[in-house]
């Protein structure tokens, strides 16, 4: 399904269209929010706050600003980030190892055109990986990042730029392989 | 700021990820206005990290999708499980007529509901408005009070006089202000005996040649500064510690100090 589309049946209340965007995205916000709460149950509890956010506030989505997923992140983000401020929050964390909580999702079919995440993050030096994982996927504001890793405000800035930079020519290279092997399968194919 | 600034300064991806604020934003804000070309340097950074939480992903729980489709159900307006469409073919067995009862009833209960709480607001106000009114005037008489009681002690006519303490009660500290121009006295008064309220008062006295002294003023310690009264001719004031209330002839046992005109 086509974003426009996607996003016009939501509009519409297509019921259907919510079951497709909760197969296409949910794990991926799973991922941004149990990192930000560090607790299965309330993350959870955020992730089906958020997906219904989307749901009743889908006619205040402007594709011109930015997509649907960086718009839906941002709402799950923003969401957990609140939930992590409550004092009762705090009061009642029981905050579980990272590894216990976060697991790579089985079977997941990755729209983005068939990308070796795997391989995408194994690329990327630790210290750009410190910095993105706190600021993406942890929640934590540019200088709370500077100060858990001790590292200067603009060192911050400057590392998210690298780190998404290399992300995002990784991605060309798995791209072009994986056409490239498609290409070399056509031809294969042709030939016989 | 250039484009290629721009570009360089991580401030994009910090935009995409929502972590930007303040002046920086504005100035990615103005930038994405001012320059369309960098919408496709946005279209990379938002796919990419898309890609990354795709691989940071974390399974939910099976039944989760279910809940939330129920809470969507629950959540739409017209919501029963079935969808927009049965919704508006619900909605047409009422007919035009039945569904404009429905809204002029709603409207009805929308205005007489905003009116009786506008009356109720404006009663409020108005209470509100007199109880500060009030406050207002207290105020302003007690600084008009205030202001006159400034102008009387620091009249140019006044004649400040401090007391000559009899030696039973040497501590007493006290200054009579006599204003012979307007025929105003005050009392400041700063140490006075101690007495015993409950039966016991403050009195002043006139006392002109060889006349009997004239009871003025009765007066408990708490006032600081005191308007007491004027006797033309009086040659000097006097204060004595009288029974509560006053008496017509001092006790001139209990004589606190005099004021020499």
């Amino acid at each position: 399904m086509q974003a426009e589309e996607l996003v016009r049946r939501l509009k519409d209340q297509d019921e259907q269209a919510l079951a497709y965007l909760y197969d296409q995205y949910a794990g991926s916000l799973m991922g941004i929010i149990i990192r930000i709460l560090g607790n299965r149950e309330a993350a959870e509890d955020i992730l089906q706050r958020t997906m219904l956010k989307v749901w009743i506030n889908i006619e205040s989505f402007n594709s011109e600003k930015s997509s649907l997923y960086t718009w839906m992140a941002t709402i799950a983000r923003n969401t957990a980030i609140d939930k992590r401020r409550l004092k009762s929050f705090k009061n009642n964390q029981k905050t579980e190892p990272i590894d216990n909580v976060v697991y790579k999702k089985e079977g997941v079919k990755i729209s983005t055109d068939a990308i070796d995440v795997e391989k995408l993050t194994a690329k990327l030096e630790p210290k750009y990986k410190d910095v993105i994982e706190h600021i993406y996927l942890m929640g934590y504001t540019q200088q709370e990042t500077s100060e858990k890793l001790n590292i200067p405000l603009g060192t911050v800035k400057s590392r998210v730029r690298f780190a998404i930079k290399i992300l995002s020519e990784e991605l060309k290279n798995e791209k072009g392989l994986f056409l490239g092997i498609l290409l070399i399968a056509l031809l294969i194919l042709l030939m016989l | 700021m250039k484009i290629s600034e721009i570009r360089a300064s991580g401030l994009l991806e910090l935009y995409v990820i929502g972590t930007l604020e303040g002046e920086e934003l504005k100035m990615i804000e103005k930038a994405l206005s001012q320059y369309p070309e960098l919408k496709a340097d946005l279209n990379i950074i938002e796919r990419t990290l898309q890609a990354y939480a795709y691989a940071s992903a974390v399974s939910p729980s099976a039944d989760l999708k279910e809940r939330i489709l129920e809470e969507a159900r629950k959540s739409t307006p017209s919501s029963d499980g079935s969808s927009k469409n049965n919704k508006s073919k619900r909605n047409s067995n009422h007919g035009p007529l039945g569904g404009l009862i429905i809204l002029f009833s709603l409207l009805s209960l929308f205005f007489a509901f905003n009116w009786f709480s506008s009356i109720q607001k404006m009663e409020e106000m108005e209470q509100r408005h007199q109880i500060e009114n009030e406050a207002c005037d207290s105020i302003q008489a007690a600084s008009t009070l205030q202001f006159a009681l400034y102008q009387d002690l620091t009249n140019p006519n006044n004649a400040i006089i401090a007391n000559s303490a009899h030696p039973k009660y040497p501590q007493t500290e006290i200054y009579f202000y006599h204003n012979p121009v307007d025929k105003k006295n005050y009392l400041q008064l700063n140490s006075l005996p101690t007495i015993d309220d409950d039966s016991q008062s403050y009195q002043l006295w006139s006392i002109i040649g060889d006349n009997p002294p004239s009871p003025l003023d009765v007066f408990q310690s708490d006032n600081k500064i005191l308007q007491v009264q004027h006797v033309e001719g009086t040659q000097v004031y006097a204060i004595t510690i009288e029974q509560k209330g006053g008496v017509q002839s001092p006790t001139l046992d209990d004589l606190i100090g005099t004021f020499t005109i």
